[in-house]
């Protein structure tokens, strides 16, 4: 189909680099807008880059599409979306002079769910991977899980669930730097049968080699990408 | 272990006949459905004892295009997942339907006394509340292609011999159903509370009192025309619920009546809004009236007010 933005996308390092800087940037001018109660969370600009401009499977002209790969933004990256989406051409860049006024829309074409609570996305994620699974699709699913997140019983649980079932195609995308040591982060997502993957969250390299290595997205354990501060 | 009612189950599995995009969400360990499951491998999703845990999957099942129907083996109602509810399901109007079931054995088949109230209180969810497996069937028929959430308030008495319905009733949407006419007085009942003012019209008859009775099958929206229609014709309305008093259908009529300034004799039968004695369920309703008798006197003390 014309139009696709394919996995893993060639992009040089220093492009992506580029990007997340302006998507820290206009993420900061995006948050004065009266009633985003979100944080800019700029930590997680290298995880955005690489996901919008390189590892997800898109179709901007048509947001909808079913077999795009699917990104929950948890609770610190819906904001950034919005100048990314724009960007992408899923909607009307003029849209964003009107975010954060009363009437606005709450999720622009190409945003795939947010919650809007914390320790919810992921469970909201099992779903949309198991949902794939049953429509016999092969999209990925991927979920930024914020680090305080962690502290969340519901978390787990979705853990759990996907590991029980196998959801391959599923991806949290742990921002560690609210969290616990990244040791004990992934400790307990492998204990819980997640196959474990560990970069800096702002290596933009590192997260290209481990995005680009996922395995197929059919069963098995589900990946988590322990994303450390440093 | 929460015992799912036979003829429920049955029409969940006529559903998954029917539907390829209908999915059943287990919240618990034991297959409820094992017809399901054995004639629609991958129909049924079980997620262990995680019950909120379930509620944001079926979201994300939901926003993927698919019907899932999420019930659990334990207790789970509208307190236990109200979070998960609002933010994750109603906000997106998604097609979640959830089926609440109370304890069978753990709690001494007790209802929740607050879910109605959490439940009311959450904006674009449709709450109904069936009196029998028939009406449960009918309700799982009517809300099939409703393109928002509902949630099913499964009562303690459904899976019990006998029920009101001889067969299933046609039920529209937002609509109480007449089960009995009566001119003196109009008794309103949901779920449990509808067999009791049954049988409390069945005594006051004796006293040569007509006591109409209407099933409030949908809690949300409340069938307003049919209030107001009981308010007018028979100036007398007891509203009669296994539920807190608080919040539940005798709230939801007193707003209406109120908002609508309709001068009318109203009282609220319920469970009280106050800590509740301990015991088997058969105990706690004779405890608090919720008898036939209980509820044909608190008619006859509300027709003695003037």
């Amino acid at each position: 189909m014309a139009g696709i933005l394919d996995r893993g996308r060639p992009v040089a390092l220093d492009e992506l680099r580029g990007r997340a800087a302006w998507i820290r940037r206009r993420t900061a001018q995006l948050e004065g807008a009266p009633g985003l109660g979100a944080s800019p969370a700029p930590a997680c600009a290298e995880i955005l880059a690489v996901l919008y401009y390189r590892a997800l499977r898109l179709l901007p002209d048509e947001p909808g599409w079913p077999d795009r790969d699917r990104f929950l933004p948890g609770p610190d990256a819906s904001l950034s979306l919005w100048p990314i989406l724009a960007d992408l051409g899923c909607f009307p860049p003029s849209w964003l002079d009107e975010l954060g006024r009363t009437g606005h829309a709450r999720v622009a074409p190409g945003m795939d769910y947010h919650s809007g609570l914390p320790g919810h996305d992921l469970s909201v994620g099992v779903g949309v991977a198991l949902a794939a699974r049953f429509r016999r699709r092969d999209h990925r699913t991927f979920v930024l899980v914020a680090g305080r997140e962690l502290a969340e019983g519901q978390v787990w649980e979705a853990a759990t669930a996907a590991g029980t079932q196998r959801l391959a195609s599923l991806v949290a995308i742990v921002d560690a730097e609210s969290a616990p040591p990244a040791e004990a982060v992934a400790a307990r997502f492998a204990a819980f049968g997640w196959r474990i993957a560990e970069v800096d969250a702002d290596d933009v390299a590192a997260l290209v080699d481990v995005l680009d290595e996922l395995p197929p997205p059919r069963l098995g354990p589900p990946t988590c990408v322990v994303a450390r501060a440093r | 272990m929460t015992r799912l009612p036979v003829r429920v189950g049955r029409e969940l599995l006529r559903l998954a006949d029917e539907r390829d995009d209908v999915v059943i969400v287990e919240a618990g360990e034991g297959p409820l459905l094992a017809d399901v499951r054995d004639l629609h491998p991958g129909r049924c999703i079980a997620l262990g004892g995680a019950e909120a845990n379930a509620v944001s999957v079926a979201a994300g099942l939901a926003a993927s295009g698919l019907r899932p129907y999420v019930l659990a083996t334990r207790p789970l109602d509208a307190c236990g997942c109200a979070g998960q509810l609002r933010a994750d399901v109603t906000r997106a109007h998604l097609p979640v339907r959830l089926l609440t079931l109370p304890d069978a054995a753990g709690a001494a088949g007790r209802q929740p006394a607050e879910d109605i109230a959490i439940a009311r209180g959450i904006a674009n969810l449709t709450v109904v509340s069936p009196c029998d497996e028939r009406a449960a069937v009918a309700l799982l028929r009517g809300t099939v292609e409703h393109p928002g959430p509902v949630l099913f308030r499964l009562g303690a008495g459904l899976g019990r011999a006998g029920g009101v319905y001889m067969d299933v009733p046609r039920i529209d949407r937002g609509r109480f159903l007449s089960v009995r006419p009566g001119r003196d007085a109009t008794l309103i009942g949901t779920g449990a509370g509808v067999p009791l003012a049954l049988g409390a019209a069945e005594l006051l008859a004796g006293d040569g009192i007509a006591a109409a009775v209407l099933d409030a099958t949908y809690l949300k929206p409340l069938d307003e025309d049919a209030i107001l229609m009981a308010a007018r014709t028979t100036g007398a309305i007891l509203t009669v619920e296994e539920h807190s008093v608080v919040g539940g259908l005798g709230s939801a009529v007193a707003e209406l009546l109120a908002r609508r300034r309709m001068a009318v004799r109203l009282a609220l039968h319920g469970l009280p809004d106050d800590d509740l004695e301990p015991g088997p369920r058969a105990e706690l309703l004779e405890r608090y009236a919720l008898t036939p008798a209980g509820v044909a006197d608190r008619l006859r003390e509300l027709l003695r007010t003037s």
